[in-house]
């Protein structure tokens, strides 16, 4: 499945939904979903600066494909953690680091997030691409 | 008994309240950030920046003058409001942050040596750490912690303990910002005193809700900030004991706080200018008083009775259903409810209390001790002020509701 695919589906799940506490509900309980994160990848060097609270973030490459592994303490980051997630997983690197991955705002997520909140979903978005690029061969 | 406080007409002096946010009427319960302004604050601005803005002290035109005599008769406004024996005693800083770094920087620099100790409490806002870890860094001295209860009560016995012959400065937060917790600053100012040691109080947070006297206090520095107290943004106001403001060595250097400058020697001023170097906030300092004018103008027995009942009411409330665990619950408390929702990170109740138009302050409100000490990542904190109500609380209650439903 490609990561075009995977944004369509994720919009067309959100767009039947008009108003934020749906659209919420779903980011909460997506973030349900989340494979525990092992313990000895929860460590400083995964921790996603910008965000309020602790998220992480750490990924093993696969054969060509990238695997994600996260974690956070608070519902509504986990649930963008993990649409993300559910985006990038199992997908090739450089797919990753050309994609737009601007997911949330299609899906009407984004402008229901506080300035702060957004910012935290910026640096999720980013470091997933940092974390492609390091396999990217230029 | 005094008649009630009448909210309703007091909410009409304060424009900001009467809007929507996300499509509900604003519940404002973050005072304990930073204050609303009333209408007559935010026209004491407007009128100085469309009547008479100058540069104040050395000018001899018509507008210096009169913005000079606004900008010192706000320093009587807060000598009075404080009861300082006089305007000497009144220095204009940024706030409350940069009056403790005055004194961390001037009297700890100067008088600060190896083994020399300072004393703070457990439930410091940050403000009242990082200045004196600083100098500490600096000079050698330790810094010393006096420990609190599970109740957010601050261990007194133990402060006895701590405050000793090698203590040179005991600098506490008079109301604790994260928990409520009213301090009896008295006793620690006692103790200080008993061993020849400094005290400075943080007040950021006690003079939004109760009248403060220094000279009974009898502490040596006070600080506070303008905007938690109806005022704006960049002011608030250090005193210092006279005899103390003398000896210490002035803060930064530039104009305003000199006498005379040579290239050979240059002479300072006396307090309180000698510490307000360079053009000062002359809006913030009117309009700083022109809050406390408002504050004055307020029964005060009223003021207090009015958010007692809220803190009462609020307590109640989350207390009644077994989802919420307060944080701090000492017997003497400002209007300041923390708490958590079991099971929900503060900051998830914080967006979907703010998607209600209900703004609350999550997180670990620059007190991260004593996140520390009650073992959680932050909490959720309403903290009232008199323009609030119980049906604003009802309000908060329902979108809890909401966000525990959501969250399960």
């Amino acid at each position: 499945m490609s990561i075009a695919f995977k944004e369509a589906e994720i919009i067309e799940e959100f767009e039947m939904l008009d108003n934020w506490q749906d659209r919420f509900q779903i980011v909460i309980d997506t973030g349900e979903t989340l494979p525990p994160m092992p313990e000895e990848r929860m460590v400083d060097q995964n921790i996603i600066h910008g965000c309020q609270n602790k998220v992480y973030l750490s990924s093993d490459l696969n054969g060509e494909v990238l695997h994600f592994y996260g974690h956070s303490e608070a519902q509504i980051p986990r649930g963008l953690l993990t649409l993300l997630i559910r985006l990038v997983d199992g997908e090739k690197p450089e797919d990753i680091v050309q994609a737009s991955l601007d997911v949330f705002e299609k899906a009407g997520i984004k402008d229901n997030l506080s300035m702060q909140r957004a910012v935290g979903l910026e640096s999720m978005i980013k470091r997933v691409k940092l974390e492609a690029a390091k396999y990217v061969k230029n | 008994m005094a008649d009630k406080l009448d909210v309703m007409k007091i909410r009409e002096d304060f424009p900001i309240l009467h809007q929507e946010v996300n499509g509900y009427p604003l519940v404002y319960f973050d005072n304990g950030a930073t204050s609303q302004k009333p209408r007559q604050v935010i026209e004491a601005i407007t009128a100085y920046y469309s009547g008479y803005n100058a540069n104040i002290h050395r000018g001899v035109h018509t507008l210096s003058q009169r913005a000079t005599s606004a900008y010192e008769s706000s320093r009587e406004e807060v000598k009075t409001f404080l009861n300082a024996r006089s305007t000497e005693e009144i220095i204009f800083t940024k706030g409350t942050t940069e009056g403790i770094n005055l004194i961390a920087q001037t009297w700890g620099r100067h008088y600060l040596k190896t083994g020399d100790e300072i004393v703070v409490t457990a439930m410091e806002h940050h403000a009242n750490i990082v200045p004196w870890q600083m100098i500490c860094e600096e000079s050698g001295a330790v810094l010393k912690v006096i420990p609190m209860d599970q109740n957010g009560e601050l261990i007194l016995e133990e402060a006895q303990k701590l405050i000793g012959p090698r203590t040179r400065m005991v600098a506490a937060i008079h109301v604790s910002n994260a928990l409520g917790t009213i301090n009896p600053v008295e006793e620690l100012i006692a103790m200080a005193q008993k061993v020849g040691a400094m005290t400075l109080i943080d007040g950021a947070q006690a003079v939004p809700h109760f009248k403060v006297d220094v000279k009974k206090l009898d502490c040596d520095f006070y600080v506070f900030s303008a905007h938690k107290l109806l005022g704006p943004t960049g002011m608030g106001v250090l005193y210092g004991k006279l005899s103390n403001l003398e000896q210490i060595p002035p803060y930064q250097g530039g104009g305003d706080m000199i006498r005379s400058v040579s290239f050979s020697k240059t002479t300072y001023n006396d307090p309180p200018l000698k510490f307000e170097a360079g053009t000062p906030n002359i809006e913030g300092a009117i309009s700083m008083a022109e809050g406390i004018r408002y504050w004055n103008s307020l029964d005060h027995a009223q003021v207090a009775a009015h958010e007692q009942d809220l803190l009462q009411y609020a307590t109640e409330r989350l207390k009644a259903t077994g989802d919420y665990r307060i944080i701090g619950e000492a017997q003497n408390k400002v209007a300041v409810v923390s708490f958590l929702l079991n099971g929900a990170h503060p900051y998830d109740v914080g967006f979907i209390l703010d998607k209600h138009g209900i703004a609350v302050r999550t997180g670990h409100h620059c007190a991260e001790p004593v996140m520390q000490f009650f073992e959680v990542p932050g909490t959720i904190r309403a903290s009232f002020s008199f323009y609030n109500t119980r049906a604003e609380i009802d309000k908060m209650m329902d979108a809890l509701a909401v966000t525990k439903r959501m969250l399960a």
